[in-house]
C-alpha cells in the first residue's frame, strides 16, 4: 500500500512508441513537500516521464494518481488546474505577449484566480523570479536565462502543489544557477513538492533529498542522493565510470 | 517593497475612440449625404471589415488558417433566402438567424474538421464549403445552380430605405465585429487566445484548454461570417451558390488580414481599405486587379510579415486598441 502522505503515485506506467520502450513499468511515489531529482543519460525517458505526469502523453499501461485522484485520463489543462505545474526543457514563451501577460495566463487559468487576485499573484511571482525589470518586455526579447525564469514564473503562477522542472539550470552560468537554486528552495519552503530533471548534479544536490535514476525508461536506482550516486549501476550507466 | 500597478489604456486610445465615434456618426448619416455608389461601397467595405475581423480571430489567434469560411457566408445568404421565400417574416430577421444557424453548423462541422491540423484543416474547410455549395446548387426550391432573387421579399420597401438599412446593418456588423474582438481580447479570453496562438503545449500546461479556445473562435468567426452572408444577400438582392460559396470570400479575408497585419485589430480595417482602393482603381483593367492583389500580398508577406499596420505601429508606437497590460510602479500620493 502506498502511504496516504503521497502527493503523486506512478503505478506500473509503461509507454512505447513502436518497438521503442520509452517508459518501462515505472512505479514510485512522491510525498507532499518532497523534492526529488531525476537523472539518467540522454534518451533515458526523463522528459517522457514528465509528459506522462503532465498529461501530454497517455501511458500505454499503468495509472497515475495525484492527491488521491486517478488522473491517468485527464488532459494537461485539467491536471494543471489540480495543481501540477510544469516548466519545459526548451522554453515555450508566449512570444508576442509581455512577461507579465505570460505569467498572468498561469494565474488566470491554472490557479483560476479572479482578476484582482491573479494580478497580485502574477506581480508577486514576477518579483520573486527576478523578472520585474523586464515585466513589460515581449517575451520574444528575453535571453535564455530569463526564458527559463519565465518558465518557472508561469508554472508558479498556477499555484502548483507539485512542480515539474525540466533541466531548468542547463546552459546557465554558475552565478545564474545559484540564483535559481535560491528561488527553487524558497518555493520548496512553502511546501510545494518538486520533481527536477537535471544534468547539473551540484544544482540538484543543493535542493533535492532523493534521487531517482532511470535508463531505457526503467528505474535503476531510487534513494538518498549519496546512495544513488554510489550505486555501481548508476556510476556505470550514467556517469560512464567503470568499476575502477 | 515597491508596489506595482497594472494599467491598460493609453492617451492615444481615448482620442482614437472619439475619432471612431465621429466617423461612425458620419457613416450612419450617410444615406442623407452620400451618393448611391458611395453607400454601396461603404456597405461592402464594412462587410469586408467584419469578415476580415472574423478570419483574423480564427487565423491570427486560434492558428486556424481556414480557406473555407465562405461556407458560412453562403449559409448565411441562404438563411436570408429561406426567410425571404417563407414570406410573412421580415428579411431583416435573417441576420440574427444566420448567425445562429452558422454557429450551429460550425459546431457540428467542428467534430469532423478539428481532427485535421494545419494545411489539412485549411483544405478540409474548403471541401466542406464546396459540399455545401453543391447541396444548395441542387436544391431546386432555392433556385438550384442559377440562384434565386429575393426582391419579392423587399417589395414594400423603397430603394432609399433598403439601401440605408443595408448600410446600417453593415455598420452594426463592422463596428460590432471590431468591438467584439476588442472586448474579447481585453478580457481573460484574450490571454487564452494569445497563449494558444504562441504555444499550444505551454498554454495547455498552464490550464488553458486549446481545444475549447479553438472551438470558441471557430463558432464566433462562423457566426460572424453567417451574418455578413445575410447582409450580402440583403444588399445584392440575389443569391447564387457559385458566388455565395465562392472561395473569393476567403481570399478577400485573407488579403485584408495579411496586408493589414494579422493578429491586430487595426490591421484588418486597414487591409479592407487597401483592398477596396485597389479594387476600385483597377476595376477597368479586369483580371489585372487579381494579379496586383496577389503580388502585393506576396510583397507584404515577404517584406513586412506583420502587415502594414505592424510597420506603422512600430514606427510611430501606435496602439489604437490597447490590449496589452503595462506594469508600472505605484506613484506615491
Amino acid at each position: 500500500m502506498i502511504a496516504s502522505s503521497a502527493i503523486l503515485t506512478v503505478e506500473g506506467v509503461s509507454k512505447r512508441y513502436g518497438s521503442l520502450q520509452v517508459t518501462d513499468n515505472l512505479s514510485f511515489a512522491i510525498d507532499e513537500g518532497e523534492a526529488v531529482g531525476i537523472i539518467g543519460p540522454n534518451g533515458a525517458g526523463k522528459t517522457t516521464l514528465f509528459n506522462l505526469i503532465g498529461g501530454g502523453v497517455r501511458p500505454g499501461t499503468g495509472r497515475i494518481v495525484f492527491r488521491g485522484q486517478d488522473i491517468t485520463a485527464l488532459a494537461p489543462p485539467d491536471r494543471c488546474r489540480l495543481g501540477i505545474g510544469r516548466s519545459y526543457q526548451i522554453p515555450h514563451p508566449f512570444t508576442k505577449m509581455t512577461v507579465y501577460e505570460n505569467v498572468l495566463v498561469g494565474a488566470t487559468f491554472g490557479a483560476k484566480l479572479a482578476a484582482k487576485e491573479a494580478e497580485r499573484v502574477s506581480l508577486d511571482v514576477v518579483e520573486r523570479t527576478g523578472l520585474m525589470g523586464k515585466v513589460n518586455l515581449k517575451s520574444a526579447a528575453l535571453t535564455l536565462l530569463d526564458r527559463k525564469r519565465l518558465e518557472l514564473a508561469r508554472a508558479l503562477a498556477t499555484r502548483p502543489r507539485l512542480l515539474l522542472l525540466d533541466e531548468i539550470a542547463g546552459g546557465l552560468t554558475e552565478r545564474e544557477v545559484r540564483a535559481l537554486i535560491d528561488t527553487i528552495n524558497a518555493v520548496r519552503a512553502e511546501g510545494v513538492a518538486i520533481i527536477w530533471i537535471e544534468h547539473l548534479m551540484h544544482a540538484l544536490l543543493a535542493v533535492v533529498d532523493r534521487i531517482i535514476a532511470i535508463n531505457f525508461g526503467a528505474m535503476i536506482a531510487d534513494g538518498r542522493p549519496a546512495e544513488v550516486m554510489a550505486d555501481p549501476r548508476v556510476r556505470q550507466i550514467y556517469m560512464g565510470v567503470g568499476a575502477a | 517593497m515597491q508596489e506595482f500597478v497594472v494599467s491598460r489604456s493609453t492617451r492615444l486610445s481615448r482620442w482614437a475612440g472619439l475619432v471612431a465615434l465621429a466617423v461612425v456618426s458620419c457613416l450612419i448619416a450617410m444615406p442623407w449625404w452620400g451618393t448611391r455608389a458611395e453607400i454601396g461601397t461603404t456597405t461592402s467595405f464594412l462587410g469586408i471589415v467584419a469578415m476580415a475581423q472574423m478570419w483574423n480571430l480564427l487565423a491570427g489567434f486560434g492558428g486556424l488558417v481556414s480557406i473555407g469560411q465562405q461556407a458560412y457566408i453562403g449559409l448565411g445568404s441562404y438563411v436570408a433566402v429561406m426567410v425571404a421565400l417563407q414570406g410573412g417574416l421580415s428579411i431583416y430577421l435573417s441576420l440574427p438567424l444566420a448567425g445562429i444557424v452558422s454557429a450551429g453548423a460550425a459546431w457540428a462541422i467542428s467534430f469532423l474538421l478539428f481532427r485535421l491540423r494545419g494545411a489539412y484543416f485549411a483544405i478540409g474547410a474548403w471541401v466542406v464549403a464546396e459540399l455545401l455549395r453543391i447541396v444548395f446548387a441542387n436544391t431546386a426550391s432555392l433556385g438550384g445552380g442559377s440562384g434565386v432573387s429575393i426582391t419579392s421579399a423587399l417589395t414594400g420597401i423603397g430603394r432609399w430605405q433598403r439601401e440605408a438599412y443595408a448600410l446600417w446593418i453593415a455598420i452594426a456588423l463592422g463596428v460590432g465585429a471590431v468591438g467584439l474582438v476588442y472586448a474579447l481580447l481585453r478580457s481573460a479570453n484574450g490571454l487564452a487566445f494569445g497563449a494558444v496562438r504562441d504555444s499550444e503545449a505551454a498554454a495547455e500546461s498552464l490550464g488553458v484548454s486549446a481545444r475549447r479556445v479553438k472551438l470558441t473562435l471557430y463558432l464566433i468567426a462562423s457566426a460572424g461570417c453567417g451574418m455578413v452572408g445575410a447582409l450580402m444577400a440583403i444588399s445584392n438582392l440575389r443569391v447564387a451558390p457559385d458566388s455565395a460559396f465562392s472561395v473569393d470570400w476567403t481570399a478577400i479575408m485573407f488579403f485584408a488580414v495579411v496586408i493589414g497585419g494579422i493578429g491586430t485589430i487595426e490591421g484588418p480595417i486597414l487591409g479592407a481599405i487597401v483592398y477596396l482602393v485597389l479594387r476600385q482603381s483597377l476595376a477597368q483593367y479586369g483580371g489585372w486587379y487579381l494579379i496586383v492583389l496577389g503580388v502585393s500580398a506576396v510583397i507584404v508577406m515577404r517584406k513586412a510579415p506583420r502587415g502594414l499596420w505592424g510597420v506603422l505601429a512600430d514606427r510611430f508606437d501606435l496602439r489604437l486598441f490597447p490590449i496589452d497590460h503595462r506594469v508600472r510602479p505605484r506613484e506615491r500620493s
